[in-house]
């Protein structure tokens, strides 16, 4: 006999993605998603953006690796609230262990900016929402301009896509045309912002701004 | 390498689906899912999370049938349209035309239906030698 079932594999997590969101909103927090490959920069680039953002706008960090927390030490360093999450293994966070590590950090005094550091992978963390309201994904000039093509379903989500390491334009094979490209195959409306992190940084404020003026839910639920 | 977590929610579906009587307590036999070409799922690897996941259960045995929905390409300039499944390149140009390609849909992921023993068979299974 055969039975009708029409329900989403990931239906779980969707709901409680949906209750974490309504956290977040009632604690006056927004959530950026930061998704790349592993040494993309994800930590280099919320350390950047935590410097630059206005007053009355607190930075908040969870961190997601398989292990250790090199990076929670790096963004702790900074004077930065930060909380870890080590998935012994999982290629991705879910909305549950978001939950846990923000109910684990103090309470934000007037308005927070909650960065979550997915774990470093291009395929997995696009299938679980954490509800977050902005989706960023990184690539880095020395990982090639193919990647969009590549892992066409994280930049497909994206709400916004950072091209980190621009300083190493002419250093390695990257062909910046190429990228865009390939990002508008598959994403034709985040925006590409240009970025170095290290040394003399660059495009920062500009990502900054695009975050403050689109701090709303992701259009992309 | 997420299947682990994608076979846990389709037997947490299947599950659900049974409990809610329709399926009264008979075996499930076959489970039915569709998923998109850009969800990343790999048969393989699901086949070995659900065997182990749905052991003891009633699903206990059940086929994992994956039934993969395309994404489609589609030229801006000219509407022509290709499909676009796991492992494809996603071309730039349109192959009609040249013009720029854009990738649609394929992000899919559900369980489409389940199918469960007849009520005779269900009886003869219990009653029988284990």
């Amino acid at each position: 006999m055969l039975i009708p079932v029409r329900k989403a594999v990931l239906a779980h997590n969707d709901a409680e993605a949906a209750e974490n969101a309504k956290l977040f909103e009632g604690c006056r927090v927004r959530v950026v998603n930061v998704m790349a490959s592993p040494g993309a920069g994800k930590t280099s680039l919320i350390l950047a953006l935590a410097k630059c953002l206005p007053a009355g706008l607190q930075p908040l960090v969870i961190e997601g690796d398989v292990a250790s927390s090199i990076d929670t030490e790096k963004v702790a360093a900074a004077g930065i609230t930060v909380c870890q999450i080590n998935t012994d293994g999982d290629c991705h966070l879910d909305a549950g262990s978001v939950r846990r590590a923000f109910e684990s950090l103090p309470a934000v005094q007037e308005h927070g900016l909650l960065f979550i550091e997915n774990i470093g992978n291009l395929i997995c963390p696009a299938e679980f929402d954490l509800g977050e309201d902005i989706r960023l994904v990184i690539a880095s000039v020395p990982e090639g301009d193919d990647k969009p093509r590549k892992y066409p379903a994280i930049f497909a989500l994206a709400d916004a896509i950072v091209l980190n390491k621009t300083d190493l334009v002419g250093h390695v094979e990257f062909d910046r045309t190429r990228f865009e490209a390939g990002v508008r195959a598959v994403n034709d409306r985040a925006p590409i912002f240009d970025v170095t992190c290290r040394g003399a940084v660059t495009g920062i404020e500009a990502l900054v701004d695009w975050l403050m003026a689109n701090r709303e839910k992701s259009q992309t639920q | 390498m997420h299947e682990a977590a994608i076979a846990k929610g389709i037997l947490d579906a299947v599950l659900a689906a049974a409990a809610s009587g329709a399926a009264g307590e008979r075996r499930i036999t076959r489970v039915n899912v569709a998923a998109g070409a850009l969800a990343g799922i790999v048969g393989e690897s699901l086949d070995v999370f659900w065997c182990e996941l749905c052991r003891g259960t009633v699903a206990d045995g059940a086929v994992l049938s994956l039934k993969v929905l395309p994404a489609m390409l589609v030229c801006r300039r000219c509407g022509d349209r290709r499909e676009h499944r796991p492992g494809m390149t996603v071309e730039l140009e349109c192959a009609s035309c040249g013009g720029p390609n854009r990738l649609e849909g394929g992000r899919e992921l559900y369980v489409e239906s389940m199918e469960v023993e007849d009520a005779d068979s269900g009886q003869k299974s219990r009653s029988g030698p284990q």
